[in-house]
């Protein structure tokens, strides 16, 4: 049975016993979501259903609920209580939290098979970190058993080989890969509109060319967990933005570029393909090209961000910083960093309408429309969101359905 | 030396050119980790040893020290030390009579509960703190494991950018530069709370002074580590 079939199992099951399945039923619309998409998301499983029956009350419960505490309380994970008691919580990756809590609740069920002297039966078989899509049958299967459909106790292993820690020699090979490797499939690109309250069909502004970062890692290095060694991966990182900016500057590339936000690393920004890709850029695209940068990687070397920024600065280039959680702007002010546009990526987590966390983002947010998008707009509730927070400036799924409609 | 890995360096011994990895799985714990001291300091008092403050750092043959590759092996050096602080043995020998322990960790650190008595701070990357809530969380989960959090990574080059205050950690550890004093004061340090700032790097006495100034306690620095009490055993 595909994820695809299950999931409209599981969903005709919770038309007929809707009791408290409110969260089943968002969990396997997720799951089906990211499906769709292919937008990654992990995923930390505590069957505590699965616990011997010693241990599902009284202390080694409290211990493993405390452990899962910080996840209902992050504002980067969302948690689904599963009507048998198992519990999931969900997090963009790269998911830290999840990862520590992992660790912890595995740490907490050894401790409690050694005490006890009785082994849970594998403490892996409680704690289960998922990846979506890739293992969205798996969570499927979770819920399903949560639901009373499957009739086996056991949870279908994933399909997928195990993923071995990213090593510097690992970093070789797929460095070697992505030079023989074809990027343009790996390509999105859509449309940043202006979008008024009241205002009519949405006017393309720029084109937002994104590289699908899994999909590539997916390619030239199958058999390694990139988030397992994160300077690795930033490097690797480099090497693709490099092949991409390598890209942009053949004669073709530069025929069909128009004003474009093109995210990258500092290092891509400092790189040799880079300049090229300067030397050539047509005249008339001049001050129409954005180069983005993620909060993380602004502060993880503010010494090459700087060297960036006036580089980009020099060459008449915006400068944009992206952001998906609120407080991140309270950190890196967008003015003081000096970001001449601030992406926001629209999610569950950004402050309700008439907060004080809203009134505090508002305030640091650029004062000005045509230096903030938001990005990633899936619904309508989104741009409604926006609108009164001060964006014109729109991108995502919705915006494209909206743009080619029109 | 204080680690007891000599075997392991021995084993390890002279591949012409080891990777990064390979550098930080051999290294010789004692050899790759910098033990300095940090020393409260105030007016009419005498020092006080505060914090030994260890920092990986190995050094990648062909790789300048803030190079991705260089980074990957400082962090495989940190979770070994972390390993290495969880036998009692070893932390002792580790810590000496200080009275504190920062330790300069990855985001990915799994922190064990700590093996000694003496306060324990894992010193996180500024980058940790790209979402200062998911910071938040993180530092929570220390604080049950009985560690405290510092952020490290601010300077001149960063404090008149970044705004530290908004991270919740017990710590600020600030890099000394002559661009800190010779310019006005920047508005990521001026928020701060001056006894939770740790002032590193302090090569001079002007250093020191400017810190004093700013009611700045504890410091480290070359400056530091030839004072009379940074041995922790005259105190």
């Amino acid at each position: 049975m595909s994820a695809l079939q299950s999931d409209r199992a599981v969903l005709s099951a919770l038309v007929r016993s809707p009791l408290g399945t409110s969260d089943a039923v968002e969990l396997a619309a997720l799951v089906r979501d990211t499906v769709a998409s292919g937008v990654e998301r992990e995923v930390l499983v505590l069957r505590l259903s699965a616990l011997p029956a010693g241990m599902r009350r009284g202390h080694h419960r409290r211990l493993l609920e405390a452990a899962w505490a910080p996840l209902r309380s992050s504002t980067r994970s969302r948690c689904f209580d599963l009507p048998n008691g198992d519990v999931c919580a969900v997090e963009v990756p790269p998911a830290h939290l999840l990862a520590q809590i992992r660790d912890l609740l595995l740490g907490a069920l050894d401790g409690a098979s050694s005490a006890d002297g009785g082994a849970p039966e594998g403490a892996a078989r409680i704690v289960r970190h998922l990846r979506l899509p890739a293992e969205a049958a798996v969570l499927i299967a979770v819920v399903e058993q949560a639901l009373g459909l499957a009739a086996s106790s056991e949870v279908r292993p994933a399909q997928a080989a195990p993923a071995l820690g990213f090593t510097a020699e690992a970093l070789c090979g797929a460095e070697k890969a992505l030079a023989m490797a074809d990027l343009s499939p790996m390509l999105r690109a859509f449309w940043a509109c202006r979008l008024d309250p009241g205002g009519g069909a949405p006017q393309p502004l720029w084109e937002e060319r994104r590289i699908d970062v899994a999909s590539v890692c997916g390619a030239i290095l199958p058999s390694h967990d990139p988030d397992s060694a994160p300077w690795l991966r930033r490097k690797l990182l480099k090497a693709i933005d490099r092949r991409i900016l390598a890209g942009l500057a053949r004669p073709d590339a530069l025929r069909d570029l128009h004003a474009s936000l093109l995210p990258l690393g500092t290092g891509a920004v400092n790189s040799a393909e880079f300049q090229k890709f300067d030397a050539l850029l047509p005249a008339m695209l001049r001050g129409r090209i954005a180069i983005a940068f993620t909060a993380e990687e602004v502060l993880c070397d503010p010494d090459a961000f700087l060297v960036a920024r006036e580089r980009l600065r020099a060459g008449q280039y915006r400068v944009a910083l992206e952001v998906e959680a609120a407080a991140t702007l309270a950190l890196v002010p967008p003015e003081a960093a000096g970001f001449d546009l601030v992406r926001l990526a629209w999610g569950e987590g950004l402050p309700a309408l008439g907060t004080a966390e809203a009134r505090a983002l508002a305030d640091a947010l650029p004062h000005a429309a045509d230096r903030m998008l938001l990005a990633e707009v899936d619904r309508p509730a989104a741009i409604a969101w926006g609108w009164e927070m001060g964006f014109r400036i729109f991108s995502g799924r919705l915006m494209e359905r909206r743009r080619l409609a029109a | 030396m204080p680690f007891p890995s000599a075997a392991t360096a021995r084993r390890a011994a002279p591949p012409p050119n080891p990777s990064p990895d390979a550098r930080a799985a051999a290294i010789d714990l004692g050899r790759a980790v910098s033990r300095r001291p940090l020393l409260r300091l105030a007016p009419g008092v005498a020092p006080a040893l505060a914090f030994l403050h260890l920092r990986p750092e190995p050094g990648v043959p062909g790789a300048a020290p803030g190079d991705d590759l260089a980074r990957h092996a400082s962090e495989g050096v940190a979770l070994r030390l972390l390993a290495a602080l969880a036998d009692p043995a070893q932390a002792d020998a580790l810590l000496g009579p200080a009275p504190g322990l920062l330790i300069d960790l990855p985001i990915r650190a799994i922190l064990p509960q700590p093996a000694f008595t003496a306060a324990s701070v894992a010193a996180l990357p500024l980058a940790a703190a790209a979402d200062p809530a998911a910071f938040a969380s993180l530092a929570e989960a220390a604080r049950r494991r009985g560690w405290g959090v510092a952020l490290r990574g601010l300077g001149a080059g960063t404090l008149d950018r970044v705004r530290p205050r908004v991270v919740v950690a017990d710590w600020f550890i600030v890099e000394w530069s002559a661009a800190l004093g010779d310019g006005p004061t920047p508005d990521g340090l001026r928020q701060l709370d001056p006894p939770r700032i740790i002032l590193i790097g302090c090569d001079t006495a002007a250093a020191l002074d400017w810190g004093l100034d700013l009611d700045i306690r504890i410091f480290g620095g070359a400056r530091i580590d030839a004072a009379p009490s940074a041995s922790g055993r005259g105190s």
